[in-house]
């Protein structure tokens, strides 16, 4: 049987200026909307062991079941090659389990995942400011550090796999094949039963909800230590359709002129059709790791040296063999973080805040370092690695969810003895 | 409703926010077309090809990058001069 292809090909050739430019506007897409819909992979996952709320936590899955399902129908439909679906997909091994739990502990610590750090950043949260330059040292710390060690175990196979792309590809593992019908069907098989979770467990938080009929926090009310939530509603709007319900024309207009929060399944929609946007626009371009911030902590570190003379991938691990001086995310994080403080400054939400607990500066820098550490030890962040990994049909982001849960955990257990 | 009060409720932070996003629309196209292509340059000096990025690249990133700029510096002017007349509303409602 003949191997799959490795020839990216391109859906639409209009040069790079195209597909920085759609990086760029699907950045800005991300962080207005994040910060309007208060979107955190972290605090969806607290909210679980905190105040036992699944509302975020399901539209997390429900985004991560409609990627799958949408990228999986432009393969099938003949949109997009298949080739331009796996051409990226990462190794697996230790390290991606290693790296989410220490990224999951850190982020935890910190007060945000790498989406949520970047537009409280951008909404003024100097916490996060802390956390993101914690996130540059940590990832030097990991290259020098950790990198030399985690590149020879994946060299050798060391529990690690060698060659990703195909092999990494779910359809090519459960099937030995790249066609349409196996794409098809492991769309599927992952995207409906996700969204089918999620539904589910914002249900069941609901109906609890509305037993109980008092406010509860969908951030963890023993998140002490983290950076506190902006003015995102909490909860799925009982708006959306996915939900049944119609969006009324009176919420839209409260919405769009920024009186209003998005909820969180509208932002799912959003954020799901912003990933398609790069999807398509980066396929053949070898871009199609679709969304990704991490790999920028890094690389702002690298582009801060830069007028001092210091020219890290000249000789540093990591920065030298593994990290390119410039690729279409730098355009997304700039344009991310650009979206978040034009959507918070409009929305009369920015403010720079410095929190009343001074630790927390520290529990800010340290947890970045972790954050830093954790995701270049995975390849990747909630975003780069966990949800573009369930679009790209890869099994990456299965191992990179379970294990960040479980470092969310251990800092949910370790902030209780703190506070 | 004496000046003083007036103007402690006015938000000088969202004056000022606008400015710094201008600053650092036209700082980052400054750095990009300066420090990447050097860099860039450099990594070909040395024979390090891993992480070099082809020139067209590069040029694409640019070509994106100063419409963005333009695009966020206009934003940011709007803002400013949003927030601009406010503070003025504010000052003249003594």
């Amino acid at each position: 049987m003949p191997l799959p292809s490795m020839l990216p090909q391109q859906v639409l050739p209009f040069g790079f200026v195209f597909v920085y430019a759609a990086f760029g506007v699907s950045g800005f897409i991300l962080g207005w909307v994040a910060q309007r819909g208060n979107y955190c992979f972290v605090n969806a996952m607290t909210s679980i062991f905190t105040t036992k709320s699944y509302d975020r936590f399901g539209a997390l899955l429900i985004l991560f079941g409609i990627s799958a399902l949408l990228t999986g129908l432009l393969v099938v439909t003949g949109i997009v090659p298949a080739v331009d679906q796996y051409y990226d997909n990462y190794f697996s091994g230790w390290y991606v389990i290693v790296g989410a739990v220490i990224f999951g502990f850190g982020a935890t610590m910190a007060g945000g995942c790498n989406l949520s750090m970047l537009y409280r950043a951008a909404s003024g949260y100097v916490q996060n400011w802390l956390e993101l330059v914690g996130m540059m040292v940590g990832t030097y710390i990991f290259a020098v550090a950790i990198w030399p060690f985690q590149s020879f175990t994946m060299a050798d196979g060391i529990l690690s796999t060698k060659l990703g792309a195909y092999t990494e590809y779910l359809p090519y593992d459960l099937f030995h094949s790249v066609s349409q019908v196996s794409i098809g069907v492991t769309a599927a098989g992952i995207g409906v039963p996700l969204m089918a979770i999620g539904i589910f467990l914002q249900r069941k938080t609901r109906s609890r909800r509305s037993v109980q009929s008092s406010g509860i926090s969908g951030i963890g009310s023993l998140h002490a230590l983290a950076a506190p939530a902006s003015t995102g509603r909490v909860g799925p709007l009982p708006l959306i359709g996915l939900q049944g319900t119609k969006l009324r024309l009176s919420d839209a207009k409260e919405m769009l002129l920024l009186r209003r929060p998005y909820g969180a399944n509208f932002s799912t929609l959003l954020l799901a059709g912003a990933l398609l946007l790069v999807f398509v626009a980066g396929a053949g371009y070898t871009f199609n790791y679709l969304v990704i911030t991490s790999s920028d902590g890094g690389r702002f570190l690298e582009y801060i040296l830069m007028p001092f003379g210091v020219n890290l991938a000249l000789n540093t691990p990591w920065y030298n063999d593994a990290l390119p001086i410039l690729d279409p995310s730098v355009l997304m994080v700039v344009m991310l973080i650009v979206g978040a403080f034009s959507a918070s400054l409009l929305s009369g939400d920015f403010k720079v805040r410095v929190p009343h607990q001074r630790k927390r500066l520290a529990v800010g820098f340290s947890g970045g370092i972790l954050v830093g550490i954790g995701v270049r030890t995975a390849l990747g962040c909630n975003i780069g690695m966990m949800w573009t990994n369930f679009a790209q049909l890869g099994y990456d982001g299965i191992l990179f969810l379970f294990s960040m849960l479980f470092g969310v955990w251990i800092a949910v257990k370790l902030q209780r003895h703190l506070v | 409703m004496s000046t003083t009060t007036v103007a402690r409720k006015f938000n000088y932070s969202r004056l000022i926010a606008p400015i710094a996003l201008i600053i650092f629309a036209v700082g980052w196209y400054e750095f990009s077309v300066v420090y990447i292509p050097n860099a860039n340059n450099q990594l070909v000096a040395n024979d390090n090809l891993a992480v070099y990025v082809p020139i067209q690249q590069i040029q694409g990133y640019l070509a994106a990058l100063i419409d963005a700029t333009y695009l966020t510096v206009s934003v940011g002017l709007i803002m400013f001069a949003y927030y601009f007349v406010k503070l003025l509303r504010f000052r003249s409602a003594r």
